[in-house]
């Protein structure tokens, strides 16, 4: 038996602690072991000291005061005086247990990962909303209006002429000897007239970012227009 | 310093008619047996209040109990489990917060231990549940509970086996374990030469 077991032996060394055995065999390394022996003397001093704390008793003053408290308590529904503050203390013991912690902790991570996807699966569907929203072509606000121009005018005008050569490919209508000319279709011939007095017209913005222009070129085909129809 | 005998037939005599509804009874039980109650509450507890209060429900307890008292058990022997469960606990409840004190103040001393004190030299009850606070703080309930039992209250290991109802086996290994915290902090904080 070697150094290690014998210095177990040394803390329990007080009466009854260690059979007979054990204490013959210990007594007899103690002897022949100054290391041992040593730390044996140490022990020794620690319980010299455990020793003084013994045979100092607290002084307990009042006890008739406590009889007094006993005697009320046990009158009492035992329902009165039981200790909620055990119940919450054993509660708390039970949940701070190494695995019901563990447990705990991973219940919340995966609620927590679980409203994290949950959270990225609806900003997809948000973005992909969006992206789709985006991409849809508005139709034009307002009523649409067409006007009626007259394939032969009365009199020549050289920027109406371009009007009704650029329209003739465009025509939303045909009407006997009308054609019918829509807004957009103004949109599009501001966009695309050649030179002359309508190509400062040119130079604004296309497709009706600049209405005033277009209202200028809409009163004119109004004044030379055999109809307006709208539609 | 053993467990009180109360096999005596005056105190058994008390029990029973405690059992029966006699208060004046069981305030005879209750004088006969609170000093020794409160000794191990204060010594486990380290505070007056608080053995005062676990004194005061442990008798109360005991009266609400009297029909499953074994009268082949010492009186004694159930009254130091009652009082000893009902420490462990309050013990349990305070070693969170405790574990955080010892952490947050590592340096913490304890209070001299006076080695050569005279028999006649008193403590206050303050000053004496501080040195056993500072000497049992770091202890685990259990080993702390072993280790009162034992070396404080000097129940011998089939007494203290009694109590908590746990093995020889167990108690010796918390006792070793107890033992040898309580002299490693003797030694920390130089009440003890160290190796």
């Amino acid at each position: 038996m070697g150094c290690r077991r014998y210095r177990k032996m040394l803390h329990l060394n007080r009466p009854g602690e260690l059979s007979a055995r054990d204490a013959e065999r210990l007594a007899h390394h103690l002897e022949d072991c100054p290391e041992c022996s040593a730390e044996f003397k140490q022990i020794q001093m620690a319980d010299h000291m455990v020793d003084g704390l013994r045979s100092r008793a607290p002084v307990f003053e009042h006890p008739d005061a406590m009889l007094n408290g006993v005697l009320a308590g046990i009158r009492l529904p035992a329902a009165v005086r039981q200790s909620d503050r055990e119940f919450l203390g054993r509660l708390v013991d039970f949940l701070l247990q190494p695995a019901i912690r563990l447990g705990t902790a991973g219940l919340a991570a995966v609620a927590i990962g679980l409203f994290m996807f949950q959270e990225v699966v609806l900003l997809n569907s948000v973005n992909s909303l969006e992206a789709k929203i985006a991409a849809r072509t508005l139709p034009p606000r307002g009523p649409k209006i067409g006007y009626s121009i007259s394939d032969v005018m009365a009199e020549p005008n050289e920027d109406f002429r371009r009007v009704q050569e650029f329209a003739l490919p465009l025509l939303k209508g045909w009407e006997k000897e009308r054609v019918i000319v829509s807004r957009r279709t103004i949109e599009q011939f501001v966009a695309g007239i050649g030179p002359g007095p309508a190509e400062t017209l040119r130079l604004a913005s296309i497709l009706g970012s600049d209405p005033r222009r277009i209202e200028s070129l809409v009163r004119y085909l109004e004044q030379h227009a055999i109809a307006k129809v709208v539609y | 310093m053993k467990t009180p005998d109360t096999t005596d037939t005056t105190v058994q005599d008390d029990i029973e008619k405690s059992r029966m509804g006699d208060t004046a009874a069981f305030a005879r039980v209750f004088q006969s047996s609170n000093g020794f109650a409160f000794r191990l509450a204060f010594r486990l507890l380290c505070d007056e209040d608080e053995a005062k209060d676990v004194v005061q429900e442990s008798f109360i307890r005991v009266w609400r109990n009297l029909d499953r008292y074994d009268r082949q058990q010492k009186f004694t022997t159930w009254l130091y489990a009652i009082v000893s469960n009902l420490c462990l606990d309050r013990l349990r409840a305070k070693r969170r917060w405790m574990a955080r004190f010892v952490r947050e103040n590592p340096d913490n001393g304890i209070d001299n231990l006076p080695v050569e004190a005279g028999p006649d030299e008193q403590y206050s009850n303050h000053d004496l549940a501080r040195i056993i606070r500072n000497l049992t703080q770091m202890l685990p309930p259990k080993q702390r509970l072993v280790f009162t039992l034992r070396d404080l209250e000097d129940l011998s290991v089939e007494e203290v086996a009694d109590v908590t109802k746990m093995s020889a086996g167990a108690i010796k290994v918390n006792l070793y374990h107890a033992r040898r915290t309580i002299r490693e902090t003797l030694e920390k904080n130089h009440m003890i030469e160290g190796r």
